[in-house]
């Protein structure tokens, strides 16, 4: 987990992101508890409080459980579930911002398709 | 669920005015950054907070109750403050026990955990310690003795990156396994901004901010671009500084931007609670003029 | 209650201090004596009994008592750190040296009657054995009452230290300075004023006179009456402890 205090993005937004991040990574593995709130609070210095916030967003979205007694759990099919949103969201969340950077350079489209095409031959 | 306030409190010592009519709230369980340059006010308002001196007017009550001369209020809250209160020959060990007796327990769980991390050796005299170990020992104290009030004055002062470190840490760990109202003044911003989640910002001993930091940074932008389009945008906004670099301009908003067009040619993006402290409070009535280079 | 422990600390740390006290002026007037005419080999000198006799527990214990009552601010900051009131650290205090007095009294009484009596002869061993023992006729109320009288005195002596002390410990460090030497020479001046006032007045059965012969129970007959001394220096007592307390609820942590 990485967090970046000055971006525009809210601390407890950034924390759902990273947990979201991590369970499509393989950081955390689905049907196993995930670090309590303390541990994400004392390993980097944010308000406990905060952390939770960001962790009922993501249990809000189906994607984390909360196990009495227990702990937080990550929800079997989450991965899934994570990368079908983040493929959903990419062409408002990627291309969009690829394009008008394009744009802004005089690159053409049939010139960003060529640079597409190279960037998966490599 | 204790709460604490500062009622209509204000202290002036001679003809200076230390703290004008200052009203806070608080709450359980928070953890509260109190910011302010140095002789904003702060240790005063402190030290009034824990009846250590007497405002000139207002009070100070925990649960609507005042704390003045209070054994059963006063004993909910613990000042940990740069001042040496202790006697300079007593060693740790005993301080730590009348600590103990008078506040009617402590942790020593918590506090042999915290020896051991800081390496803080309990046989030494109080009066021969270092700045750095003289910090970390009255931080010990603080984080376990059983009050619903811990108010930390400078707590890091000469502590190193890396004991600053299990401070923050076993603050944090302590917030978690016994939650009680925190209060943080320092001058380390950067450290604590995210530790916190309210601010309160004094200077010249007026309150100049008391919000959640939440709600604080969404309030803050920075917008850059071309000098022109960006005064043109920022016209009418609460502008509290700028940076000029050739024919670029950040001028930093504190507010709420409405609903007026984004040119293309401008850029907005946020700034920090520390860069938003120097702005409040660098004295000079800020106007969208040049001062972000001295 | 916060105020047990309060006393507690101070009476365990004020005891330790009183020990060595009592330690420290027995070696220096005893054994230091005898060593010395030990090594000199002038022993036959030495005289246990009258060194016994004018051995100064009394007044080592008074001077104690001065010390101890004078100091507050420290254990002020102490206190107030720990969330201690001013009230109760002003009663705890309080209670501490009528604790140490009743020690102290009665270790002066003990030396007196069972040391400096039967041994050295020695009966006017205080003010009320100088003055007021032949007012009773019962020995176990004599000493009853040289008990009091002795406690109350020493009692007096605390309160208005504290009261005097802490008046003083309000003060900055270099207010606090010209008074420690200010103080001494308008006291003298006024002692001197008042010795010159008081031969002038002496025979003359001023109201000062008759006061002062109120106070110490002065009667047609040749014994004095305790009664009326012991009630004065209860009410002094009462004021300058009132005193005290006024000064220490304003007693606040100093700018360093």
């Amino acid at each position: 987990m990485q967090f970046k205090f000055n971006s525009s993005e809210p601390i407890y937004r950034q924390i759902a992101d990273q947990i979201e991040e991590s369970i499509v990574t393989g950081g955390f593995i689905e049907d196993k508890q995930i670090p309590s709130t303390t541990e994400i609070s004392k390993e980097f210095h944010i308000n406990p409080a905060t952390v939770l916030k960001g962790m009922n967003i993501v249990v809000g979205e189906g994607f984390l459980e909360k196990r009495r007694g227990l702990g937080m759990f990550v929800v079997k099919g989450a991965r899934e579930k994570i990368l079908k949103s983040k493929r959903d969201n990419f062409f408002a969340n990627y291309v969009i911002h690829l394009i008008s950077e394009a744009k802004n350079l005089n690159i053409s489209e049939d010139e960003l398709i060529a640079l597409i095409k190279r960037g998966f031959s490599k | 669920m204790s709460v604490l306030e500062v009622k209509h409190i204000s202290k002036s010592f001679g003809t200076s005015n230390v703290l004008s009519d200052i009203n806070l709230t608080f709450e359980a369980n928070k953890i509260y950054g109190l910011l302010g340059r140095n002789s904003a006010g702060k240790s005063t308002l402190l030290n009034i907070i824990t009846n250590r001196i007497f405002a000139d007017s207002g009070e100070v009550t925990i649960d609507s109750e005042n704390v003045a001369e209070n054994d059963s209020k006063l004993g909910q809250m613990f000042l940990m403050s740069e001042v040496n209160t202790y006697p300079a020959g007593s060693t740790l060990s005993f301080i730590i026990k009348q600590t103990e007796q008078l506040y009617g327990g402590f942790n020593h769980q918590l506090a042999n955990r915290l020896v051991n991390e800081f390496e803080l050796d309990l046989s030494q005299k109080f009066g021969k310690l270092s700045t750095g170990y003289n910090s970390i020992f009255k931080l010990v104290l603080a984080l376990c003795v059983p009050v619903k009030f811990v108010i930390f004055d400078e707590p890091v002062l000469g502590l190193d990156a890396n004991h600053r470190e299990i401070f923050y840490t076993e603050l944090l760990q302590s917030y978690s396994d016994t939650p009680r109202t925190i209060i943080l003044s320092t001058h380390l911003i950067e450290e604590i901004t995210q530790i916190i989640s309210d601010v309160i910002v004094i200077d010249h001993g007026n309150i100049l901010l008391d919000q959640t930091v939440e709600d604080v940074l969404s309030k803050t932008h920075a917008v850059a671009g071309p000098s022109s389009d960006v005064n043109q945008y920022t016209n009418g906004l609460n502008v509290i500084g700028s940076e000029t670099m050739g024919n670029l301009k950040t001028n930093y908003v504190f507010g709420d931007l409405d609903d007026r067009i984004l040119p293309d040619t401008v850029q907005l993006s946020k700034f920090d609670l520390q860069k938003l402290f120097i702005f409040l409070t660098t004295g000079a009535p800020v106007k969208g003029g040049n001062k972000g280079e001295n | 209650m916060k105020i047990r422990q309060v006393t507690k600390m101070l009476l365990t740390k004020d005891i330790k201090t009183l020990i060595y006290t009592y330690l420290y002026t027995f070696a220096i007037l005893m054994v230091l004596p005898f060593l010395i005419n030990l090594l000199t080999g002038t022993l036959k000198y030495f005289s246990f009994t009258s060194i016994l006799k004018n051995m100064p527990f009394g007044t080592v214990f008074s001077i104690y008592l001065i010390v101890i009552s004078s100091i507050s601010y420290e254990s002020f900051k102490m206190f107030i750190q720990n969330g201690i009131s001013r009230r109760t650290f002003f009663i705890g205090k309080l209670s501490t040296l009528m604790i140490l007095i009743l020690i102290g009294d009665f270790i002066n009484l003990l030396f007196g009657y069972l040391i400096q009596i039967p041994l050295v002869g020695y009966e006017r061993f205080n003010l009320f054995m100088g003055s007021y023992a032949g007012f009773f006729h019962n020995v176990f109320a004599s000493v009853l009452f040289n008990y009091l009288m002795s406690g109350l005195l020493l009692i007096c002596l605390v309160t208005f230290v504290m009261a005097f002390g802490s008046a003083m410990s309000l003060l900055s460090k270099r207010l606090q300075r010209l008074m420690v030497i200010g103080i001494p020479i308008i006291g003298i001046i006024l002692i001197f004023i008042a010795t010159s006032l008081w031969h002038s007045m002496a025979y003359k059965g001023t109201w000062m006179l008759n006061l002062f012969k109120l106070v110490v129970g002065f009667n047609a007959g040749n014994q004095l009456n305790p009664f009326p001394l012991i009630s004065f220096l209860l009410v002094f007592s009462i004021v300058f402890a009132a005193i005290a307390r006024f000064f220490f609820s304003k007693k606040q942590l100093k700018r360093e």
